[in-house]
């Protein structure tokens, strides 16, 4: 990371930010050239929190991983195993046949996740540009969506609940209840803090015409996401590619033109909106039925199953020791997370293991295009530019 | 587009680069000869009916037994049409490949990640150094020969950066000391 | 290439050659199809039935492994005529193996459960017929040592037979007819089994029907972490995973890539446990009192400063890595000025090195003795010195036909069951019968300058053989080359490799592991640093007269027993009447001698490199943690201590390369002393190798004292009727000193030698020979 600046003496300054800094939401490091308040380049650098994940996927079983993506975007770790499955079920060739129960279950947690991970971005972006008040708000409704992980798979943070072939175990007694309960109580809630921000005068003044992108910029750019959405881009993967049970459901996608950070910022609002609206049919919907494949080739077979059938622990012995197998190819398989497109190129020799595993991770391409955003812009401009860019460095480092 | 629409447009004006076509699950997969990657990048990008816009990721595939050791992967993704493809080639341990970031300017990062992981280097690629790794880090950690839990010498690295009066521990033993 | 031919699996076409068979080709191609009986270690048995494939136009499902590829062949590996075949063979399997897998150890590698898995068998519509209380009860061999037989799983895939006979050439197992009505693997005679114990069949068997008893119940397979390593044993440099559990070797195994071909020998599979604490040294000594490293280290220094640098004398054992005998080398050369080095080496591979001839393949390949037209095996038990060798020759002979073995021994061993010419001598006589062997190739060849009285008749046979053949596997024994008169045999071979030059390669056995090493490090006599030759007074035959002319006073020992190469009374000679610098890993009796010992790890939780009989340098990685500091730099700080900082960036620089070279002596053929031992009238005795040792450390593990617990005197049974022995009696043997051994009754030793071996705790065969000699003559009498 050594790389010379080349400075105009007389004016330009070189500023180095992070990795340690409280508004850089992780470990990021960047050093910006700046000519008085106006940035001339910037430099973002990344890394620190690098621990080798695709290295480690190649050493281990398809089930075995699982866990390890709940540690890529740890604030919606949900979103993450589901993104995994489906890229290990499509390599498996069960995609169609996962319980449709299951599929349901998948897609309440994973709009759970979205709405979760919305929030912390809310408190904390709204936090570093002087908003107190809406980050205790946002974190108040954020537990009621933790205790409700809770109750289905006893974490808060990382939860290992969505697994390949369905999920670990049925929702738990109350749990439809309580989320009844929570999409009533959402949506004036989630009008509470537009009165709060969105006519806010500082807060326009702070988001409005900053970090601009074009559309065109942004497609060439890879930024994926709410981030897209916000340039114009008219493009939301669970309506386009669709995947799980999202074609029976209705949504709409929300698209704002502007390209700044008040434009990503309505984005975000509105898809927490829509997500609620989707919990709610998931309600209506979820039919009853079994939350994992039968299929005693890929997954976990019941344990009293296992405990009283021969061929049951023969082939548990199997799975456990040197894996699934899954056929030789490859998939690409990509899912709409809170921070965009999160997806899994998996090559398989035919082994338990997979050969490649590569994460496509949101966060890293939308912080490589913070230079764009950032140029020409002021010193302040960095902090509303990666609040509005909401990344996550568990998921960028890998 | 249905994939025999889009193997057909490039078929069309591609027939010699075109070395291998498959289909997996439904996914495309075209392999290229290494020479003329760019130019085909270029018209999948270009061309008005195909349109592949979006560069949705770049990697590469370690195949140390090849001859042609690396294997380069491009997913693309056209957001008119609602396609994707899959662009491979390879490539061997010390031959640059053009990079993409002149089409796509997302190849940046991704060509840098290759780059720091497996030893690839790209032709034109305005600032290509290592991203994720430490910038003086040698050897290239996702390529095959490289030891899961590290090389003897990644402890003298990691040691020369610690803290002092940070125990040294053999980081590469494959067992934790009970 | 016309050999060529195209052929469709599930309809993609491949390209094969006449000769493989379908499984070949589908395998190369990463197409699966299962097998159990096959295996990449000797091919096809085409028992098992489960790797049926359909070849289009033929009405039954075909065995892959069996049937050869033909142009134009159209085959299916998954259609549903052969699932259901390879169902039916799997459930009749199921039928009768238990399946508790829970309590079985091979759960988690078992090739049994991976066809299950594969075939995703998930009931078994056959088990109705089979009630559980009228399947006969099978046996369970709780008799034989070391391997453990469970009938009861068995799938009858006969592996461990074929690999019993196609590889090891032992050949004891047999399915046999048993009273319950069924076949059962069991030895050929229903005795308790006595093999070489090498547990191929349980490294093989697909089920956990063959299991070591040594490992049994102590681990998951999935629980232990496998770390490659180079077997420590001999010189063959076999690789093999130790698999460690909580800092402990659990077992050894070893995989179908490497150049041994996952094949074993009982000390490499089961003679781990050398390693356990209990058999080795990890603290430091002055004077037999326990002390610390830094003091230790000191003491040592300041022992050999005090001596003059000709005074001090340096042995290494050959046990140890070419990195710490280089800088065993560097310490003696630059810290103490001394050039009094020697290793065990010396007493039979450096003395042919140093007269090999300019011109011969000298370090070769294991490998090509598979691709020569014939063999020559010289002056050694290969079988019992190196018995990868042996395994080379059988696949050689026996598996791949394609060559033919003249054996020159002075009596049969386990290599001439394969079919060999055999050449017989006197014992003693090898300088004698190599020179006329050497007089007789040279006149079939035309060639002048070797001289011979020619008291050895060679067969015609042998030396049309010879002489015929394309491409010749030299082997020499190191027992020939071990005895006194080792130089002279040393010198009639290298004639022979000379005459031979351009199609003879050389193999020279070697039970120490890195005594290869030891000639490229510059330690046994005769030999400078990159394998150059030099010249040197000291030598490890003078020892015991230097010492006792005073001329040698300090002596530093590297892993170097001087009780497995000295008899007791001149090791104890040398050792009381030196100051002893000891690094050793293996408790001995030289320790009792030691003015300072400084530990040394085990090659389980060593570094480095070993040399093998192939010239190459194989890894050595440590598997166990360890408090005792790696010998290298314990070298390196005595050496700093007495005044030389050797760099470690030299050490690591010059073991920085993949094979050795030696230096070749001329290309002149050399004359040699015909004259053999002088037998007395007495009966004549040899120190021979036993398999299941290699060096007295060996002895305290677990799989070579259960294989033979103590040593035997191998005799003719004519002789022992003249004696009034029979086996298992204790006789009395008298030759320089004197020793009681239980008698073994071999048919294949001749009338009037018997056999001793060597290496057994508590007991030292040169007590009879007198030290590095390896033959006597011996007075027998009956023992109490």
């Amino acid at each position: 990371m050594n790389k010379t600046y080349e400075v105009d003496n007389t004016r330009e300054v070189i500023l180095n930010v992070g990795p340690q800094h409280p508004a850089t939401h992780g470990v990021l490091r960047y050093v910006l050239k700046l000519d008085g308040e106006r940035i001339v380049e910037s430099d973002p650098q990344v890394g620190f929190l690098h621990r080798g994940l695709e290295k480690l996927a190649e050493n281990m079983t398809y089930q075995q991983f699982n866990p390890y993506t709940d540690r890529l975007d740890y604030l919606a770790a949900m979103n993450n195993n589901f993104a995994y499955d489906i890229a290990v079920e499509k390599l498996l060739g069960i995609d169609k046949d996962i319980p449709p129960r299951a599929e349901y279950i998948r897609v309440i947690m994973a709009e759970l996740g979205r709405i979760a991970s919305h929030l912390v971005w809310l408190a904390t972006h709204a936090l570093d540009i002087g908003a107190m008040t809406v980050f205790l708000y946002c974190f108040r409704e954020r537990e009621y969506i933790l205790d409700m992980y809770e109750m289905a798979c006893g974490n808060r943070l990382t939860y290992n609940y969505i697994r390949i072939g369905g999920v670990a175990r049925d929702l738990p007694e109350g749990f439809m209840d309580k989320l009844k309960e929570f999409v009533k109580l959402f949506p004036p809630r989630l009008k509470e803090y537009h009165t709060l921000l969105s006519k806010n005068r500082i807060w326009l003044k702070r988001t409005k015409d900053v970090g601009y992108i074009s559309r065109e910029d942004a497609i060439n750019y890879g930024i994926a996401g709410p981030c897209t959405r916000g340039s114009g881009v008219d493009w939301d993967l669970r309506r386009d590619v669709p995947y799980s049970v999202y074609p029976e459901l209705d949504f709409e996608v929300p698209v704002y033109p502007e390209g700044d950070v008040y434009a990503r910022y309505l984005v975000r609002m509105d898809e927490m909106l829509q997500s609620n609206r989707i919990l709610e049919q998931c309600i209506e919907k979820i039919p009853d039925g079994p939350v994992m494949i039968d299929d005693s080739r890929y997954v976990w077979d019941a344990k009293e199953k296992l405990m009283t059938e021969n061929f049951s622990l023969m082939k548990h012995f199997v799975k456990v020791v040197k894996g699934i197998k899954a056929p030789p190819g490859e998939v690409y398989v990509g899912s709409e997370n809170p921070k965009g497109e999160l997806g899994f190129y998996i090559y398989s020799d035919g082994e338990g293991k997979p050969y490649r595993l590569k994460i496509r991770s949101p966060s890293f391409i939308n912080i490589s295009a913070m230079p764009k955003m950032l140029k020409g812009g002021y010193i302040a401009d960095v902090i509303s530019v990666i609040g509005s860019l909401d990344f996550v460095f568990g998921e960028c480092d890998r | 587009m249905s994939n025999d629409e889009i193997l057909g447009a490039i078929k069309a004006k591609f027939a010699n680069a075109i070395k291998e076509v498959n289909e997996f699950r439904g996914d495309l997969t075209v392999k290229v000869d290494k020479d003329s990657l760019h130019d085909f990048m270029k018209f999948l990008h270009d061309d008005s009916s195909l349109k592949f816009d979006y560069l949705v990721m770049m990697t590469a595939i370690d195949f140390p037994e090849k001859e042609e050791r690396f294997e380069l992967v491009y997913v693309l993704r056209s957001i008119d049409n609602k396609a994707m493809i899959s662009v491979k080639t390879s490539t061997k341990e010390d031959e640059p490949v053009d990079s993409v970031m002149d089409i796509w300017h997302s190849a940046n990062w991704d060509e840098r990640e290759t780059y720091d992981m497996y030893g690839i280097k790209f032709n034109n690629h305005p600032d290509l150094r290592r991203i994720l790794m430490p910038e003086d880090w040698t050897g290239y950690p996702l390529r095959k020969d490289y030891p899961l839990k590290g090389r003897p010498e990644d402890d003298t690295y990691l040691d020369k950066h610690l803290p002092n009066g940070q125990i040294k521990r053999p980081r590469h033993t494959r067992m934790p000391l009970s | 290439m016309a050999d060529t031919v195209k052929i469709k699996i599930n309809g993609k076409e491949y390209e094969a050659s006449k000769d493989e068979s379908i499984l070949d080709v589908a395998r190369r191609n990463g197409i699966y199809i299962p097998a159990i009986c096959y295996s990449s270690r000797f091919g096809a048995i085409g028992a098992c039935r489960v790797c049926v494939v359909e070849i289009v136009g033929m009405k039954k499902p075909m065995l892959s492994c069996a049937v050869k590829v033909k142009d134009g062949m159209e085959v299916l590996t998954d259609s549903e005529p052969v699932v259901e075949a390879r169902n039916k063979v799997v459930w009749e399997w199921d039928k009768f193996h238990p399946l508790q897998c829970g309590v079985c150890d091979k759960s988690g590698e078992c090739d049994l459960q991976d066809v299950n898995y594969d075939l995703n068998i998930t009931n078994n519509p056959i088990e109705e017929e089979a009630d559980p209380v009228t399947i006969p009860n099978r046996t369970i061999h709780y008799e034989w040592p070391i391997i453990h037989h469970d009938a009861n799983l068995c799938i009858q895939c006969r592996r461990c037979v074929t690999i019993c006979d196609k590889v090891v050439n032992f050949g004891i197992l047999k399915l046999v007819k048993k009273d319950w009505g069924g076949k059962e693997i069991d030895t050929k005679d229903g005795s308790p089994l006595d093999c070489e114990f090498c547990g191929q069949c349980v490294s093989i068997c697909p089920t956990g029907a063959m299991s070591s008893r040594l490992f049994k119940y102590k681990a998951r397979a999935w629980e232990m972490e496998k770390v490659r390593t180079t077997c420590s044993f001999c010189s063959s440099g076999c690789q093999m995973d130790l698999n460690v559990k909580d800092n402990k070797v659990l077992r050894v195994t070893s995989e179908d890539d490497t150049p041994n071909r996952a094949n074993l020998c009982n000390l490499g599979r089961f003679n781990y446990s050398v390693v356990e604490s209990k058999n080795t040294i990890s603290e430091y000594y002055v004077n037999k009192i326990k002390t610390n490293r830094d003091s230790a280290v000191s003491q040592a220094a300041k022992i050999l400063s005090s001596y003059k640098p000709e005074e001090i004398a340096g042995i290494a054992g050959c046990r140890e890595t070419l990195e710490e005998q280089y800088a065993f080398r560097v310490l003696f050369e630059r810290a103490l000025k001394s050039s009094n080095v020697d290793s065990f080496a010396a007493t039979h591979i450096a003395k042919f090195y140093s007269v090999l001839p300019k011109g011969v393949s000298a370090l070769n390949d294991f490998k090509d003795i598979e691709q020569s037209d014939l063999i020559l095996s010289f002056g050694g038990d290969v079988a019992n010195e190196v018995p990868r060798l042996d395994w080379q020759f059988t696949r050689a002979v026996k598996f791949l036909k394609k060559a033919k073995l003249i054996t020159a021994y002075w009596r049969d061993t386990k290599v001439d069951t394969l079919g060999s010419i055999p050449l017989r001598y006197e014992l003693g006589d090898e300088a004698k019968f190599a020179n006329s062997l050497a007089a007789a190739i040279a006149k079939a060849l035309s060639v002048s300058g070797i001289e011979s009285n020619g008291s050895y008749e060679i067969a015609e046979d042998a030396i049309e053989a010879i002489t015929s053949a394309n491409s010749i596997s030299f082997v020499i024994g190191q027992e020939a080359l071990e005895r006194t008169n080792g130089e002279e045999v040393a010198k009639a071979l290298a004639n022979i490799s000379l005459l031979l030059k351009d199609k003879v390669k050389v193999y020279v056995a070697s039970k120490y592991n890195n005594s290869y090493g030891s000639l490229y490090a510059g330690l046994a006599k005769g030999f400078a640093p990159k394998g150059m030759h030099e010249d040197r007074e000291f030598s490890l035959y003078k020892l015991p007269e230097l010492v006792k002319n005073g001329k040698i006073k300090a002596l530093v020992l590297l892993n170097a027993d001087l009780f497995t190469v000295l008899s007791d009374e001149d090791a104890e000679y040398v050792l009381s009447n030196t100051d002893v610098i000891l690094f050793d890993s293996y408790k001995s009796k030289t320790q009792q001698f030691a003015k300072v010992i400084l530990p040394t790890p085990t090659f389980a939780s060593e570094d480095g490199h070993y040399v093998n009989m192939e010239g190459k340098l194989n890894k050595v990685q440590h598997a166990i943690q360890t408090d005792v500091e790696p010998t290298l730099t314990n070298i390196i700080e005595l050496s700093t201590k007495i005044g030389y900082s050797l760099p470690k960036g030299d050490v690591n620089n010059f073991c920085n390369i993949e094979s050795i070279s030696l230096e070749t002596a001329s290309d002149n053929y050399l004359s040699v002393d015909e004259q053999g031992f002088g037998f007395g009238s007495d009966i004549k005795g040899a120190v021979v190798f036993s398999k299941f040792r290699s060096g007295i450390f060996s002895s305290f593990g677990e799989g070579a004292s259960i294989a033979s617990s103590e040593p035997l005197l191998e005799m003719n049974p004519e002789d022992a009727q003249a004696f009034g022995l029979e086996d298992g009696s204790l006789a009395k043997v008298e030759g320089e000193g004197s020793l009681t051994l239980k008698v073994k009754i071999d048919e294949k030793m001749p009338k009037g030698y018997v056999a001793v071996p060597l290496w057994y705790d508590g007991y030292n065969a040169y007590n009879l020979s007198g030290s590095l000699n390896n033959l006597f003559s011996a007075k027998i009498t009956k023992g109490e």
